[in-house]
This record gives structure tokens, sequence and C-alpha cells, in this order.
């Protein structure tokens, strides 16, 4: 609650104390801190669905590099598909990998977010880690 | 299920095609600031600002990682400072104006709108004082965008202030001639002004609206011109036809995803820092960068150059295209909305200016089909008061009139004549100096008074 400027913490306990204590309530009352965020980061909560691309010449071990990345931050693969370009000589040259993933409770989104751009650029590819509803959002029309 | 394509397109429109939003701003009122002086005025504006800004570029910073969006610009609107401020002289506006930049500075927040005046029927004495502070305020602050509403369709047209920011507009221009007349660029006129707008220069908050309130504004020009291009070649490449009805079409799907990472965006950010979502305004807004240009749209749309005939009803059918899939994106339409034309701030539009294609003339006719007005338009530093005056007013009635939002954005730039270029840095772009048409409206400024409401107001 919010109580009127200049009024200390104690005695807004001593009155809704005299008040409650009858009724066996027992009060406390503690200043928030004026900058305590409203509602907390929806990414920690378990299995967070992310969609991982990876963009670039079309190489082998890709996939394997990067899956090592996402294993090592525990990181669950749920669908992979891969989209590729040819040559006008019919031969394979770009790829597009795109990763639907899990995100365990607790990830360090910082953190899996370096790794794998570190591996995509030592393979000269172009990721990008976003969370599922953008691509919900912007191509479904059910509400948000 | 999601298919590769719709996240690849995704991923290419944000990569490639320069999607981003562009701003999300903050709304925050300072109706509650009133004291007895100046300084506790401006103390308690200076302490409320920085407690609801405090995580306002944070937390826009995580979730446009979240989502892999980059929010470009993080921004705050306040209460109108005329009568948010009412009761000061044009010192203590000034004082106001310094306070506000400092604290936007600190917050890091690139621009604070709201240094407004509301006067289309008259002005009273908070709107005199910050109108008398104008020119001082836009010299001595960076941050600090301001406004002033001279005209509205129920009010009519506030001709004595019309007359009176001509004069505004030169002053504020002298005052600001060492960095060419860029004191002009935060300042903008209105007829019915949106009080909800998140871009700049125009962004105030309302009176009827909350305490505290995020507003957002996406920007996809680029987008909307890759994906023209590309439905023109698929129709091509198919042998099927491609007409204005399919560009219309494309062109309002798109505007729906462009406005829907503005909805997701905004609503996430307003979650997070506790303060209810206002609205998504679902302008195309461009910046001076290849690919990011209301002006490219028209050349896929087979204008050889924004400007040329033809472009007053490529624009009507762009911005109302705009409209209409924006629209079912979000569930709360506001701002401008609507397609951008500034002259310095969109690269290809300055080009056509350079070349002589688009004029003043054209530039105004556009303006009675698209959301905006006369806007980033340098002029001729020695143009007279009574003619910006007289641009204003000619804006004014297209706005008064067909009930839409109009704005005159001029920046008389000291010193220099039509044909050579001024430079403003950074999203103001660079632009050649346009000429002003020929003729002199200073009689009809001079008259002052109001023209009055006009007759489809009366809808009592």
């Amino acid at each position: 609650g919010a109580a009127p400027e200049g009024l200390p913490a104690q005695d807004v306990r001593a009155a809704l104390a005299a008040s409650l204590a009858p009724m066996g309530v027992v009060v406390s009352v503690k200043p928030l801190a004026a900058s305590a965020p409203a509602a907390p980061a929806r990414e920690d909560e378990p299995g967070e669905p992310f969609v991982y691309t990876l963009r670039g010449p079309d190489r082998l071990g890709l996939i394997a590099s990067i899956t090592g990345v996402m294993a090592a931050h525990g990181v669950n693969i749920v669908g992979l598909a891969a989209t590729t370009s040819e040559t006008p000589e019919g031969k394979v040259d770009r790829v597009a990998l795109v990763f639907q993933v899990a995100l365990p409770q607790g990830a360090d989104l910082p953190a899996l977010r370096q790794a794998l751009g570190g591996c995509a650029s030592s393979m000269g590819m172009e990721g990008s880690l976003q969370h599922r509803d953008i691509f919900e959002a912007m191509h479904r029309i059910s509400p948000l | 299920m999601l298919t590769e394509r719709e996240v690849l397109s995704t991923v290419e429109m944000l990569k490639g095609e320069h999607l981003d939003v562009r701003t999300v701003t903050l709304g925050v009122s300072l109706f509650d600031c009133q004291a007895e002086s100046t300084s506790a005025l401006c103390a308690r504006i200076d302490a409320k600002i920085r407690r609801l800004a405090e995580h306002l570029v944070p937390a826009c910073d995580e979730i446009g990682a979240k989502y892999g969006i980059e929010v470009v610009n993080k921004r705050i609107s306040v209460s109108p400072i005329a009568v948010a401020c009412a009761g000061q002289d044009a010192d203590g506006m000034v004082a106001v104006a310094k306070t506000l930049d400092r604290a936007a500075r600190d917050v890091g927040v690139d621009f604070l709108g709201g240094f407004s005046a509301l006067v289309e029927k008259g002005m009273a004495e908070g709107d005199r004082a910050l109108l008398d502070a104008l020119p001082e305020a836009l010299a001595e602050t960076g941050r600090v965008c301001a406004s002033v509403n001279v005209a509205s369709s129920k009010a009519g047209i506030n001709m004595d202030a019309v007359a009176r920011m001509g004069r505004v507009i030169k002053a504020a221009a002298e005052r600001t001639a060492a960095s060419g007349g860029m004191g002009c660029a935060k300042l903008v006129v209105f007829a019915n002004i949106p009080q909800d707008v998140p871009f700049m220069a125009g962004a105030y908050l309302g009176v009827g609206e909350p305490g505290a309130v995020i507003n957002v504004g996406v920007s996809g020009p680029g987008v909307v011109k890759r994906a023209l291009e590309r439905a023109v070649e698929r129709a091509a490449r198919r042998g099927e036809p491609f007409s204005l009805s399919e560009a219309s079409e494309v062109i309002k799907r798109t505007a729906y995803k462009v406005t829907r990472v503005g909805e997701i965006i905004g609503r996430e950010v307003a979650s997070r820092l506790g303060v209810p979502f206002g609205v998504a305004d679902l302008s195309l807004a461009p910046t001076p960068t290849v690919g990011d240009s209301v002006g490219e749209i028209f050349k896929v749309l087979g204008l050889s150059d924004i400007g040329a005939p033809g472009s007053t009803a490529a624009l009507a059918m762009l911005n109302d295209a705009v409209k209409k899939g924006g629209a079912f994106a979000s569930s709360h339409v506001g701002g401008l909305s609507g397609a951008f034309i500034p002259v310095s701030e969109d690269l290809d539009i300055a080009r056509a200016a350079e070349s002589g294609v688009l004029t003043l003339h054209k530039l105004e006719a556009m303006t009675a089909v698209c959301s905006v007005g006369l806007d980033m338009v340098p002029v001729p530093g020695d143009t007279p008061a009574e003619t910006l005056s007289a641009i204003i007013a000619d804006e004014m009635a297209i706005g008064v009139i067909n009930s839409k939002t109009t704005a005159v954005r001029v920046i008389p730039v000291p010193g220099k004549a039509a044909g050579e270029r001024v430079s403003f840095g950074g999203l103001l772009g660079e632009s050649v100096i346009m000429p002003v048409p020929a003729g002199s409206g200073a009689g009809f400024i001079g008259f002052g008074g109001r023209i009055p409401a006009p007759l489809h107001s009366l809808k009592n």
C-alpha cells in the first residue's frame, strides 16, 4: 500500500496494530524500496520457448558445434529445420538453421547469448536468439 | 507450429530491413508537482522523473534483447508545461526546461517532449510565459522538445498564435544559429495535436492521460519497401497481375507485422515498469539511413521520385494501408499513426528536394493525406516571420478542415540561402535548403484574430 508522504512506518504500524490485534492479526510494516521493479523477468521460468537461428555459408559441423554449446547450457532442442539456397550450378552455398528450443529454469541468458555468439562467429555465421512469442505475434492474429 | 519461413522472414526484417522499435516513450504526469517556488517546483519535477524513469532504459534493453529487437530510442513525454507550471514567468519556464533537460540526461533518454502549450482558442498566462521562454529554452537545452497547438477542428485557428509562432521560430533559429537553427528542429506547431504521440518533437502527455504510461512507436519503412519489391518480383516471375490493389494489400499486411512488434514490446515494458500500456503508434518513421526510407517506397510504387506527379495519390494509399494493417495489430492505436515525410530525416526525400522534384508546394499537398505535416523542412534564413506564419496558417487550415493532425517543423537556417546545405547531425539528418514560394501573406497574418471552427465541428 501507499502511505501519505512523510508518515513514518512505525506510526502506520501502530495504527494498523491497534485495529487488527484484537482479531489476532500480526502486523508488520516495511518501506518498499522506491526502485523495486514491478514484475519479475519471465526468462527464468522452466522451459521458456526461444528460437535460435543460424544463417550463413554452409559448411560441415555447424549443427554439431552449435548444439554442443546448447547442451552445455542445458538448452533443450524441441525442433530443428534447415533451409538451404543453391548456386545457379546447383551447389548448396548458404544455409539457415532454425532451432526451436526450451531454456532451463534459471538460465543465464547473457552468458548463453555470448557462448552462442562466439560459436557462431567462429564458424562465420550470424546467430540470433529470440523468444518465440515475437514470431507468433507477427505471424498470427491470436491475442498477445 | 512456427514455420521456418516465418522465423526467417522475421529475422531478415530485423537484420536486413531495419525493423526496430523506434521509440518507447514513458509519459510522466507533472500535474502533481505544483509548488510555491520555482526551485521547489523544479525539485519535484526532477524527483518524479527520476523515480518513474529510473528503470526505463534497462527494461527496454532487456526486453528488446529477449525478442531480438532493438529499442532504438527511449524517451519521455511530460504534461504540457504551460499548464503544469502555469504560475511561472518566462524565467521560471526556462528553469523548468533546464530541469527537464538534466533529468532526461541522467536517466539516459535522448529526448524529452512536453515543453508545450495548447492555445487553439486563446492564450492563458502560463501559455504566454512558455512562448516567451521558448527561444532561450530551446537554445539552452539539448534534449527538451516543444510543441504548440494553435488550431483544432473544434476551436478553429488562433491566428494571433500563428503570427506569434512565426516570430518564435525566427528567434529560436537566431539563438541557435551556430548549429544551423537546430532549436527549431525541437519545436513543432500543431493543429489537432494528439496527446499520446511517442515520437519527437511532438510528444507530450495530455490531460486525461494516466499518471504514467508507456507509448511505443515502431518503424519499418524498409520492411514495407522490401515486401513490395518481393511482391512485384514474384508476380512478374509467375506472370500474375500486380496492381495497386495488390500493393495496398501487401502494405496492409506488412504494417500488421510491424505494428505487432511494437505492441509486444510496449506491453511488456509497461508491465515490467508497472505502468499502463497506452498506445502503439503505427507510423512509418524513416531515418537518414539507406534502406530505412519512406521516399524509397515511392520508387517501388513506380514514381521516379517522391514529389513527382502521382505522389499525393501514392502517399494516400500508403498512409491508409498502414493504418488499416496497424489498427488490427494493436489493442490501442494512437499518436500519429501514418506515414512520415520528414525532409532531412529521410535520405531519399532529401535527395528529391535537392534535385528540385520535391517542392514545398507538393509537400503541402501531401500533408493533406499523411499523418504529419511539413516536417524537418529547412528554408532560407531570411524568410520573414510573416511568411513562416502564413505557411503555418496553410498547414493548420488543412488539418482543421479535414479533421486531421497537421504540423509544421520548419527551420529558417540563419545565413543560408535556398540551394545551400545544412546538417543537423544524427537522426535529424541533413538536407538542401528549400526555396519558399514567392509572394507575401504578411497583410493576412497581420490581421490576427481567430478563424472560426468549421461547420462540420458542430456535432453536438
